[in-house]
């Protein structure tokens, strides 16, 4: 097919220029791509959009899916052309020339005037497709962001921190954000009252927390773990309140149970300054020494520290006692009658119930050994002293009795005084010497045989005629371990009676230590985590016993404790 | 066959984040602090000092995103880096809290993070479904390619309604004014068509009517055909009708790819202001930490 195009373009000048071209091909291409025959470039157009080719009267159009051309105003696919035919293809007319001669076809191709008229009639409205065009915007809202958190998180608290306490407490109480939003945790209910006190602690900026803080309310009741003289006094300087005592952790938990606080220094004591007498500890279950215990011992009272189990102890504390016959389950002879009793008639607990009053003769014993000495008169007792108030109580007693015509079986014949006889100073002097030795044949009996004697060792000395005796003192030890805190009333629970940790029944002499070894209290009680030895006990790490601030529990640890208790109490 | 940014260099970076998730939670089993877990133990510092590093780090994806000269690594492997390493973030940023969690500064920093990684989940999940519906959508013409077409169309409508009595170029005209693609986030993310046409009513005025997806202008032009006793008219009716509803598949793709981009772009809109306002907090919290030592 020999075809003529005839290429109308509008100059620079204005003036429409027509270029011929003649092209022999079979198929005239036209689209975008710049090897088509004609070529428009146009985003509307594809890159092959349209063929012309020959047909019977004159030329055949069809468009490449889905591409589509007018034709004379009516969109299709596919057409026969005639001469005069108008083709409307994106911005392109072409028309259907009449053939010249040697011409299979021709055709004009020029620029549709009529869409740059329409176009301008109307634009199409600028549609807002992307979220930009809504108002979406990111740059701003990324400076919002990091102004507001780095204004309100940081600056601001941190300018009226800088001010002093006032103004940071000012801010505090104002609704502005203020260092409280620092806060990563509650402190403890202990200290409760510093929450909203954060420079009590933190006294200076970038610098932790130190021991003088603490110190500032604790000093009067803390104590030292170790004496300042104490050999590892010197590893404990460096420590920090706040290694242990850590705060704003939850769940709270000022008071360090982790038995790593002890067993750090511990397992090896003598690697940290410890004398050779201090034995490794691990755990309670897994590796933990007998228990020692301190003892009073007569006849200078010096505390003696023993361990349980390595022999047999004994508490000299020169009392005369067995708890077997105490706690006789037949009961025991008492003035009135057979009673049968237990511990609790002498061991009475104190006010908090973690331990018991001191054992007082008056109190514990005076209702059953009771200090008469005269069948005739029952009522009257000695005192229970020393040794000369006992004598002078009975010479006196029995002088009453001889000068006023008391008559006694073991008295001298001629000792006693008819009922009101006047003596002469002869006689008066006879009765009183009678009564002198009536009162030591008694002495002898009760300091010797019964009375004093059941309970006390006593020694005769002086002569014959002026017998004095000598009671040796007793003193019972209150504390036995000093250095561990057991709570009686904490254990007052279920079946178990003192009988379960103390063998006292079978007690047959006061020298007995009747302390449990540790092994009585493993059968409840494990170590930190209480499943130790393949078991499930109470857990116990070592602040279940030990304190650490001090060897005697300071007066602050049942404070705390019942604090403690409350803050339990009110979750 | 295309290799996704969750593929890239084998998984490396899946490799390099499931290695430090590994490493933190068996460190963080291990560890057994005196008090209870927290930021403040040697791990915990350790656990902060990697989430803070990085959360700089993943943030440097912004800038190195927009450095197109830069040779430092590819943005793909930058990519694949950011998504895995994001997504070990939330374990490492968990185990430095301890998994304690109060209403502090601390806590608003961990969750501002949070919303940061979800918000970059999402991203990551259309980026990986979207740009294979746009395509398909698209089928190679751009949105441009299709607002020009529809301009032609209109064109042609218009050409022809040069033929016809006086109403129908009116209507045509409301029609091109009053069509809308987008126009409001709902509209752009629920792919809604907010167009209208003013018709004229039985009293004689003109009446603006949505004309969602063409359809109010598709039922007056079938009226006026079924009204149309001429044949010319009745032809040129029907071309106008091929013509709308040619306009009404350009315009339904147009707004589909609207849509599409919306999706792609929303979730950067709170990806990128709420990462801002994380680094403030995390500044704030590291350097309140320190000030109340």
């Amino acid at each position: 097919m020999r075809i003529l195009i005839r290429t109308l373009e509008i100059g620079a000048t204005g003036v429409a220029v027509a270029r011929d071209r003649v092209v022999d091909a079979d198929v005239i291409d036209f689209g975008r791509a710049t090897d088509q025959h004609i070529h428009c470039n146009d985003q509307r157009i594809g890159l092959q959009h349209a063929k012309f080719t020959r047909s019977d009267v004159g030329l055949m159009l069809s468009c490449v899916p889905p591409a589509q051309a007018e034709v004379n105003g009516r969109l299709c696919r596919d057409a026969t052309l005639r001469v005069g035919d108008e083709v409307n293809l994106g911005p392109m007319l072409i028309k259907v020339l009449e053939a010249p001669a040697d011409f299979d076809a021709a055709i004009s191709v020029e620029h549709d005037s009529r869409e740059t008229k329409v176009a301008d009639d109307a634009a199409l409205p600028a549609f807002a497709t992307s979220l930009e065009q809504v108002g979406w915007r990111k740059r701003p809202w990324a400076w919002v962001g990091i102004t507001l958190t780095l204004m309100f998180g940081l600056i601001l608290p941190w300018f009226f921190v800088g001010r002093g306490d006032a103004s940071a407490a000012w801010l505090r109480a104002s609704v502005l954000p203020s260092d409280m939003q620092w806060t990563s945790g509650a402190l403890h209910s202990a200290h409760g009252n510093l929450e909203v006190e954060c420079e009590a602690c933190h006294a200076q900026p970038f610098r932790r927390v130190r021991n003088e803080q603490c110190l500032d309310c604790h000093a009067s009741t803390l104590h030292q773990h170790v004496p300042a003289d104490h050999p590892a006094a010197a590893g404990m300087t460096a420590d920090r309140c706040t290694t242990c005592h850590v705060e704003h952790d939850e769940p709270s938990n000022l008071v360090q149970l982790d038995t790593r606080i002890c067993t750090d220094c511990h397992t090896q004591p003598q690697d940290h300054g410890a004398g050779s007498k201090a034995l490794p500890v691990t755990d309670f279950v897994s590796q933990h020494p007998d228990f020692q215990v301190s003892l009073l011992t007569a006849p200078d009272w010096k505390v003696t520290r023993s361990r349980l189990g390595e022999a047999t102890l004994v508490e000299k504390s020169n009392l005369e006692f067995t708890h077997a016959a105490h706690l006789d389950p037949k009961g025991i002879k008492a003035p009135q009658g057979e009673v049968v009793m237990d511990c609790a008639d002498c061991h009475t607990a104190n006010e908090s119930g973690t331990s018991f009053k001191p054992i007082n003769m008056e109190q514990h014993c005076g209702s059953c050994h009771t200090l008469g000495f005269d069948p005739a008169e029952p009522q009257r007792k000695v005192p229970h002293g020393e040794p000369e108030l006992v004598m002078q109580t009975l010479v006196d007693h029995y002088s009453r009795r001889f000068l006023s015509g008391y008559s006694d079986a073991f008295a001298p014949a001629d000792g006693t005084t008819p009922p009101g006889a006047s003596l002469s100073a002869a006689a008066r002097a006879r009765v009183l010497g009678t009564a002198k030795q009536r009162a030591n044949q008694v002495a002898a009996d009760i300091f010797e045989r019964r009375v004093c004697a059941d309970c006390h060792t006593v020694t005769r000395e002086g002569t014959s005629a002026e017998p004095v005796w000598k009671v040796a003192p007793v003193k019972l030890t209150q504390t036995f371990m000093p250095k561990a805190h057991f709570d009686h009333a904490a254990h007052a629970t279920g079946e178990a009676t003192c009988e379960t940790c103390h063998a006292a029944a079978d007690s047959k002499v006061a020298t007995d230590v009747l302390m449990p070894q540790i092994k009585v209290c493993r059968d409840c009680h494990g170590g930190e985590t209480g499943t130790e030895g393949g078991r499930v006990r109470i857990a116990s790490p070592c602040a279940s016993c030990h304190v650490y601030h001090d060897e005697q529990e300071p007066k602050w640890v049942p404070v705390m404790k019942k604090v403690i208790r409350q803050a339990a109490v009110r979750e | 066959m295309h290799e996704s940014m969750l593929d890239y260099a084998k998984r490396r970076y899946l490799k390099i984040a499931v290695a430090l998730c590994v490493v933190s939670i068996i460190a963080y089993a291990w560890h057994d602090p005196l008090s209870p877990p927290n930021g403040g133990t040697w791990l915990g510092y350790t656990l902060g000092g990697i989430g803070a590093a990085l959360i700089l780090w993943l943030t440097a994806l912004g800038v190195r995103k927009r450095s197109y000269s830069s040779s430092l690594g590819t943005l793909r492997g930058w990519t694949s880096a950011h998504i895995y390493l994001g997504l070990a973030l939330i374990v490492v940023a968990t185990l430095h809290t301890g998994f304690q969690f109060g209403w502090n500064l601390h806590t608003l920093c961990y969750v501002l993070m949070l919303i940061v990684i979800a918000s970059g989940i999402f991203g990551m999940v259309v980026y990986l479904r979207y740009p294979q519906l746009m395509s398909s959508n698209r089928a190679g013409i751009k949105p441009d390619v299709l607002l020009e077409e529809i301009n032609d169309l209109d064109q042609r409508a218009l050409r022809i309604a040069n033929e016809m009595p006086r109403r129908f170029g009116d209507v045509l005209r409301s029609n091109r004014e009053g069509t809308r693609v987008g126009g409001s986030t709902r509209a752009i993310l629920g792919g809604y068509d907010l167009s209208t046409i003013a018709l004229l009513t039985a009293g004689g005025t003109p009446q603006q009517v949505s004309n969602s997806e063409q359809t109010a202008l598709l039922d007056w032009l079938g009226d006026e055909l079924a009204r149309s006793a001429d044949g010319e008219l009745t032809k040129r009716i029907g071309d106008l009708l091929s013509v709308v509803a040619t306009r009404r598949n350009q315009l339904r793709r147009l707004r589909r790819d609207a849509q599409i981009r919306g999706w792609l772009e929303i979730w950067l809109y709170v990806h990128v202001p709420v990462t801002l306002a994380l680094i403030g907090t995390l500044i704030a919290h590291v350097v309140s930490v320190f000030l109340y030592w």
